[in-house]
């Protein structure tokens, strides 16, 4: 802390009354001057994501989702404390029954329990849609920034890569890379697949987020004090242009899960031992005149994790966004 | 300008070789023998399952296979299907519908999708918000086959506003129901990428100088808040085009329509390599040219961005 | 701060062990290992049969207690090869629709030693000599007696287990009348009645090849085929054959035929309908470097050649009205096959270009196609043939197909009454068609056979323990249920290898027990085969 250098004694400055004077000339350090001149030693240094912490965790938003994507996430890796009814149980003389005591939510076209499919369709379901948003982001924002960010020929090459792999049909790629896993098909299967159909749609919202955000000043500003180019790119742009990506992100995570369903209704997705919603959802499709209840519960079990994800991307976002003020 | 579009323009011949090649390889790559498939639960002769692969190329090797494909390319001869239609006319017959009904589609999710957006990013926090979410929700969880079949109950068949299916009769009025069952998910990509991008500059700085300019609000946030809003929300419109042209299976399924997507998938699931390599082709040469649409409309939308 | 760690260690974690139980929990590959062996139903998934699948699988595993899975094939190519290439693991799906109304036709092409379709190998000597005494046999009354005896035999080896008889379900709309199902599951478009005079509206599906008959192998087609074409014999709606264009077929051997037609009759363009026009047209279903799809219905004619292009040496026109057929073996229900589709005449006009005669054929039918009506994909339009004088004289004034590819889309359109006929009910509507519709249902018997076949070769039901496994898995298949519940009555558990609509069909073949559902039983004999050798 800079000392008030006084020039005459060259010691700290005193209350001084100097001859003549009538009236008191305060040290710094006593009036409110000195919160600009003052800096605080013992608190940590601010950073986006302090900042971004620090705001997130006052929003009721962020608790909310935050407990209803945990209680998906307990639910997925913990379902035996959920049911204790066997979901591969059935019994055709069950079709499509009522809730009753034990099977509150009914049975299915097979004689299944309901509930407990959706209990044990978490793990599988919540998998899929995680890693394979996650699988799309890393993936696709990757190449989208670099596309973007350094321009000229990274763009044109990704670019024109990026509109090969947009055309190419998800049935033929889910078919072709089934393939190549031909020993067992698993989790991971799938999670390929829709991450090879699903990233350049990323890639390309990424890509125009960046464009847009790297001709701001503050990214000169970064390029003139120094910063290399890829600091540039990790620390200012891609936070700045983060909101579309999350948006895109959480939207995508629900609409991989029931794209699962439809791999699963072609029978190229998980295979049958693997219980998921998207197989429930899909052998719902006939009892759709009859008894639309079998669909409901894995749609709405869908549609609150879905849910969650999305109001906590929103809440990330908006805690993340420079540009917001405190109203 | 006029350069940057040229150059684009060129670029799209490596990408047609590419994509061809890629989706080649992949149709060959499936499993199964497609001929074996034709005769149907009986099966063929052994002698006259080998006279019909010969009749497709289908016993070369995979690069002659590839070779044959390209050179009659040259000529228009995109080869034929197995059942013995010229891809050509397939191709003739199938996109013209499918562009129609993505266009369709493409208004219905832009429009509506900019204009709740618009609503709710403004109006953030707030009831119309949270009906917002809680519309774009149930439109990603509920399956297109289930949205569709609903659809086309109540509106075709019990109030009878719309006629149940497409088949022959290809109309504005048949293809309404279809295109806003196939822009469905879209619409709510298009919702949240614009109430998110509008919400974030109704903050910016920008904002405040116009308000304190004196500009009224309607102008402030149709003029200068929608255009910095909108370059997420037509990046995704321009590769949503290709994505409903090629992907729309399910709608075309539950409205009989005689397009792209089921053709395409019904060509997979047989295994005729020249009928899926010509559909993919096309469709690549959309996503090019919607994508060059929206990095032009980039340089209109923020004047920042400049093309060589 | 602790808390920032700690909530992205939380992060972390959890989605480290969701892909840890990814791993373990979606391993399950339906391969079998030592102790933990599977049986496969592999089916293809984009023919709607997974519900019945699962249904059958979990009826098993609950009586005999292992495990039982699915396994959806993603392409009917991929099944298709698998099944020819002999590399199944499992058992596999087999549906089966007569070509006429026989009951040969279900039994010799299926389990018949190397015929074409027999695909788990099945080979008895028995069965075989049986078959061989029916063909012989001088009157179709004689013949069944033989096929059912011949059946016996398969109920008790059961190379694949028999399921259930699909039947017709269908329906119409109130514009139109008259409509009945012919017994092949399709309706008799010629005789339904609309009461505006417009054409009918009916749904088909594009046909897979060109209209050429000796090509056509799918429904698609040949509903259309068999309308704008007519050849020697004709069914009616019991299936009971009927001579059309035939006078007389004869034989004194049931191996050389003559066949005298009438004399008269002409294709829509003007040309006569001649001996010479089936031989002809015989003649090119049957030659190797046509690679006409149906041309295994020519196999049993002397000439026939798989190896190279050769004549039906069988085939020799007497006059313009008569011709004969020699066959390699007799065949006392060759005049019943007749009215099979591959059998029909084609005037010359085709032979100069096959491929534009597909897209625009000229036959003689009761229906003509109207000129440039076809639209892939979407529909055709079929008009009566005026110079056409048979007995099966179009009642309307046309017939237009709409070509869907989804069921569902086609209810929706019958119940809107945008269709007038729909000749199959989509899943989804089993339940409620019947109310929906009154009257205006169809839920008939079919000659169509569903089961599922286990191979031959397949370890753990070859021989003394094959016989005992496969009895065990018939007796634990709890058919009723399965048509009640999953097909809500649209199906009949099946009694025989063959089905209620063919004359000569038997609902009391001895060992038919099998087919019937006996829980106990199934267990006991599975015990018995885990003696021999364990599962």
């Amino acid at each position: 802390m800079p000392e008030i250098f006084h020039p005459e004694s060259g010691s700290p400055a005193q209350p001084s009354t100097r001859p003549g004077q009538g009236h008191f000339v305060a040290d710094v350090r006593e009036t409110p001057l000195a919160v600009v001149d003052s800096v605080n030693e013992t608190e940590a240094p601010s950073s986006l994501w302090g900042d971004a912490w620090r705001d997130l965790r006052v929003r009721p938003l962020f608790w909310i989702s935050a407990t209803l994507i945990l209680l998906v996430v307990v639910v997925a890796l913990f379902p035996s404390l959920f049911t204790t009814v066997d979901p591969k149980f059935c019994e055709l003389r069950n079709s499509l029954g009522s809730p009753q005591s034990g099977h509150p939510f009914g049975f299915d076209r097979q004689g299944c329990d309901v509930y407990s499919r959706v209990i044990y369709g978490a793990q599988a379901s919540v998998t899929v849609g995680l890693l394979t948003t996650v699988g799309v982001v890393l993936l696709g924002g990757t190449i989208g920034a670099l596309a973007g960010f350094y321009g000229k020929w990274w763009d044109t090459i990704l670019s024109r890569v990026t509109d090969i792999f947009f055309a190419i049909p998800l049935v033929l790629a889910a078919i072709v890379v089934g393939q190549v896993f031909s020993n067992g098909k698993t989790v991971w299967n799938v999670v390929a697949v829709l991450a090879v159909f699903g990233w350049p749609q990323v890639a390309r919202i990424t890509r125009g987020a960046v464009i847009s955000v790297k001709n701001n000043d503050f990214v000169t500003a970064a390029k003139a004090l120094g910063a290399s180019k890829l600091e540039t790119l990790v620390r200012h742009v891609i936070p700045n242009a983060a909101a579309p990506i999350i948006v895109v992100a959480t939207v995508s995570l629900g609409t991989f899960i029931v794209a699962e369903a439809t791999l699963s209704f072609l029978g190229i997705g998980l295979p049958q031992s693997v219980l998921s919603w998207g197989h429930d959802i899909a052998a719902a499709q006939t009892s759709l005149r009859t008894n639309a209840s079998v669909l409901f519960y894995p749609s709405a079990a869908l549609a609150i994790t879905v849910l969650s994800f999305i109001m906590m991307g929103d809440a990330v976002r908006d805690a993340l966004d420079p540009k917001a003020r405190k109203r | 300008m006029v350069r940057y579009i040229g150059r684009r323009l060129l670029q799209m011949i490596p990408v047609f070789f590419g994509a061809t090649l890629l989706i080649y390889a992949m149709v060959f790559a499936l499993p199964g023998d497609p001929i074996q498939a034709l005769g149907g639960d009986r099966g063929l002769a052994p002698a006259v399952a080998d006279q019909i692969r010969e009749q497709y190329n289908l016993d070369k090797p995979f690069f002659v296979q590839y070779l044959l494909y390209l050179k009659g390319i040259v000529t228009l001869d995109f080869g034929n299907s197995f059942s013995g239609q010229p891809v050509m006319d397939i191709v003739k017959r199938a996109f013209p519908i499918t562009f129609r009904l993505a266009m369709m589609a493409i208004v219905f999710e832009a429009v509506f999708g900019i204009l709740f957006g618009l609503i709710a990013g403004l109006r953030k926090g707030k009831i119309f918000d949270a009906t917002v979410l809680v519309v774009s929700l149930l439109v990603i969880a509920v399956p297109t086959f289930v949205i569709g079949f609903v659809v086309q109950f109540f509106f075709g068949v019990r109030l009878q506003w719309f006629p149940p299916t497409v088949g022959g009769n290809v109309s504005f009025e048949s293809l309404l129901m279809p295109a806003v069952v196939l822009g469905a998910v879209s619409f709510a990509y298009v919702l949240r990428l614009t109430r998110t991008s509008v919400a974030e500059n109704l903050s910016a700085d920008y904002v405040r100088t116009a308000t304190a300019k004196g500009l009224s609000r309607g102008r402030v946030v149709n003029v200068h808040v929608l255009r910095n809003s909108l370059i997420p929300v037509v990046t995704f419109l321009g590769a949503d085009l290709g994505a409903l042209m090629g992907g729309a299976i399910v709608t075309e399924g539950i409205f009989n329509v005689a397009g792209v997507g089921g053709t395409l998938y019904q060509a997979i699931i047989r295994g005729e390599p020249t009928t899926v390599v010509t559909f993919v082709t096309i469709l690549v040469v959309v996503y090019i040219v919607g994508n060059l649409l929206v990095d032009l409309l980039y340089a209109v939308l923020d004047p920042r961005i400049r093309y060589a | 701060m602790k808390i920032r760690k700690l909530s992205r260690i939380t992060a972390i974690a959890a989605v480290g062990s969701l892909a840890l139980a990814a791993c373990s929990g979606g391993d399950s590959d339906g391969e079998s290992s030592a102790s933990d062996n599977v049986f496969t139903i592999a089916y293809n998934s984009d023919g709607g049969h997974q519900a019945w699948v699962d249904a059958t699988a979990n009826s098993i595993k609950n009586v005999l207690g292992i495990e039982v899975e699915g396994q959806p094939y993603a392409t009917f190519a991929e099944l298709r090869t698998d099944v020819g290439d002999r590399a199944m693991t499992g058992a596999f799906r087999t549906g089966w629709q007569a070509d006429y109304p026989t009951l040969y036709n279900f039994l010799g092409p299926l389990y018949g030693t190397g015929a074409g379709s027999n695909d788990g190998d099945y080979s008895s000597d028995e069965f075989d000599s049986i078959i061989k005494q029916g063909l012989s046999a001088p009157s179709i009354d004689e013949a069944n007696v033989f096929f059912d005896q011949a059946q016996e035999v398969l109920l008790a080896d059961l190379p694949s287990i028999p399921l259930w008889y699909s039947n017709v379900t269908g329906g119409y709309s109130e514009n139109v009348d008259n409509v009945e199902f012919g017994w092949n599951s399709v309706p008799l478009y010629y005789q339904v009645t609309k009461a505006d005079g417009t054409a009918v509206l009916a749904n088909g599906s594009e046909p897979e090849n060109p209209l050429v008959p000796t090509n056509t192998n799918e429904v698609g087609g040949g509903r259309i085929i068999d309308m704008i074409f007519t050849g020697l014999v004709s069914y009616d709606a019991a299936g009971e054959a009927r001579n059309e264009l035939a006078e007389s077929i004869t034989s004194e051997d049931q191996q050389n035929w003559t066949i005298k037609i009438k004399p008269g009759t002409t294709f829509t363009n003007g040309e006569p309908v001649t001996a010479q026009s089936f031989v002809d047209a015989w003649n090119y279903g049957a030659l190797l470097s046509n690679a006409q799809k149906s041309s295994y219905f020519f196999e049993e004619i002397a000439g026939f050649s798989y190896e190279e292009d050769s004549e039906l040496t069988g085939l020799a026109v007497v006059d313009e009205t008569t011709f004969t057929v020699a066959l390699n073996q007799p065949n006392a229900a060759f005049p019943l096959q007749l009215g099979y589709s591959a059998y029909f005449p084609l005037p010359e006009s085709a032979y100069a270009d096959m491929d534009a005669f597909g897209t625009a054929p000229v036959g003689n039918g009761p229906y003509q196609v109207v000129e440039g009506s076809w639209q892939n994909n979407v529909s055709i339009e079929l008009e009566p043939n005026e110079q056409y004088s048979g007995p099966r004289e179009a009642q309307n004034s046309g017939v237009k197909f709409t070509f869907y590819e989804s069921q569902d889309a086609a209810y929706n359109d019958l119940l809107a009454n945008n269709l007038d006929i729909l000749d199959a009910i989509p899943d989804s509507a089993f339940g409620t068609y019947e109310g929906e519709l009154g009257e205006r249902a169809v839920n008939q018997p079919a000659a169509i056979f569903q089961s599922f076949t286990i191979p031959q070769e397949l370890e753990h039901f070859e021989g003394e323990e094959g016989v005992l496994r496969r009895q065990a898995i018939s007796l634990a298949i709890d058919r009723q249920s399965i048509t009640d519940t999953i097909f809500l009555g649209t199906r009949t558990p099946a009694s025989d290898f063959t089905s209620p609509v063919i004359a000569g069909w038997s609902d009391s073949l001895a060992g038919s027990d099998v087919l019937q559902y006996d829980p106990e039983r199934a267990k006991d004999l599975w015990e018995q085969a885990n003696e021999i050798n364990p599962w």
